[in-house]
């Protein structure tokens, strides 16, 4: 699992010696060699990766992988405070379940994420380009990058069929961060279908079906498939005792509704949903009324669905979508346990062709 | 063939190896050929490095880590929720 190979040794990285980054002592009495020993450094970035990399730690701080500001803010907005600190339960919860997922440069450029099946990728060797199928499916893997290999769901992604990878479409300041600390993902310098797909923009396209419905559908609408939800989320302490862990049932479905998240990059009327693991009482184990504005947010999510075909069941013709009551989020869909924004995403049904 | 002629053949032939000859040795001597002796010395390695022989010794033998515990409660392509 921390076997280092010979080829790794003559690199610039092993050349440094073990100790520059992981401390320790030079011994091979093996308590006292890892006495102080510090295996993940880039934990501390600045002060490991940043002696030679400063020009990427200096912004990696703003990163959203490093932050996870999308989740501490989605947490927050079903409270009513002004930031997470404000509440030690609620910062605490954060810290010790959702902040785990964080990434730090070697969970994604030398060794699997912590949560996943720790371990060096390839005996310690550093990465330039990170694997998607070690580092990003690690933490990824039950949506989008799950879906997008085909491991969660129905078929893969045609793009993964292709060979593309995540870092073939997500900008490097995706992962390394701007500067600017974002407030969720949406704030991000995201990829778009039309950066490749330039001639389906439904202001030039030629054919029918883009031509027809512009801007009212993203993408996701007619070339996405099922996706992964996760319902009535739990927070309880482990059994091990090391901390807390949360759970949820999930369920395959595929969901179209209102757009909550209308933007000038997203002016979409319709997008595909997907339900994020939450309830009202999730962090009953913590403390009550953790959630006062619970009722305020929609359970359900735009999703940028990670799985898509050019030919999917819902496009296979105009009442294929326009007639199949199925694929519209419905109050059917909506739970006891779902707050009451979530009924503001359903639907008028789309006109019937059959006139 | 005359006599002449064929020493003549001979000696260009010979001219030509060596001129084949002195340009190799001079590309090398140039630096062409990055094996070629003293003239491109090696660079000092330009960060401060630290003896961790010990560590090593350890970590490149497959048995000594085979034998380790650590990491291995670990579950493998656990489902992360992410």
């Amino acid at each position: 699992m921390f076997l280092v190979s010979e080829e790794f040794l003559a690199t610039t990285h092993g050349k440094l010696g073990c100790i520059s980054c992981h401390g320790g002592e030079n011994t091979l009495d093996k308590a006292v060699a890892h006495t102080e020993m510090d295996p993940y450094p880039s934990d501390n970035f600045d002060v490991s990766c940043g002696n030679c990399h400063n020009d990427v730690t200096t912004t990696f701080g703003t990163s959203i992988h490093y932050t996870l500001g999308g989740i501490s803010n989605g947490l927050l907005e079903f409270t009513d405070f002004t930031q997470l600190s404000d509440s030690e339960h609620h910062q605490d919860v954060f810290e010790n379940d959702c902040y785990k997922c964080h990434a730090t440069c070697g969970d994604c450029h030398v060794s699997r994420d912590k949560n996943y099946s720790n371990g060096l990728v390839s005996q310690h060797d550093f990465l330039a380009t990170p694997s998607m199928e070690e580092n990003c499916y690690a933490c990824h893997n039950a949506r989008n990058g799950g879906e997008f290999m085909g491991t969660v769901g129905f078929s893969s992604d045609v793009h993964y069929e292709k060979g593309l990878t995540c870092m073939d479409c997500h900008p490097t300041s995706n992962f390394h961060g701007t500067g600017e600390e974002t407030y969720t993902m949406w704030d991000e310098e995201l990829p778009s279908c039309l950066d490749c797909h330039e001639e389906q923009n439904p202001e030039t396209a030629k054919d029918t079906m883009h031509k027809v419905h512009g801007d009212s559908l993203s993408c996701q609408v007619c070339h996405a498939q099922a996706n992964n939800n996760c319902f009535e989320c739990h927070l309880d302490e482990k059994a091990d005792g090391s901390g807390l862990g949360s759970s949820s049932e999930s369920k395959i479905l595929f969901r179209v509704g209102y757009n909550p998240e209308i933007s000038e990059e997203r002016p979409y009327k319709y997008v595909v949903l997907r339900h994020i693991p939450s309830q009202e009482t999730m962090l009953e184990v913590v403390g009550d009324d953790m959630m006062p504005n619970f009722d305020e947010k929609s359970n359900w999510k735009y999703s940028p669905t990670h799985n898509i075909q050019k030919s999917t069941f819902q496009n296979e013709s105009c009442n294929a979508c326009h007639d199949n009551t199925r694929i519209w989020l419905s109050e059917k869909d909506i739970r006891e346990t779902d707050s009451e924004a979530s009924r503001e995403l359903i639907p008028a049904l789309p006109p019937s062709l059959d006139h | 063939m005359n006599q002449p002629i064929a020493m003549r053949k001979w000696i260009l032939g010979l001219l030509a190896v060596l001129l084949v000859g002195v340009t190799i040795v001079g590309f090398s001597q140039l630096g062409v050929n990055p094996t070629a002796g003293d003239l491109v010395p090696e660079k000092p390695f330009p960060y401060n490095t630290v003896d961790s022989s010990s560590c090593i010794a350890c970590h490149t033998d497959e048995t000594v880590i085979a034998a380790s515990d650590w990491g291995k409660d670990k579950p493998v392509a656990v489902n992360t929720g992410g």
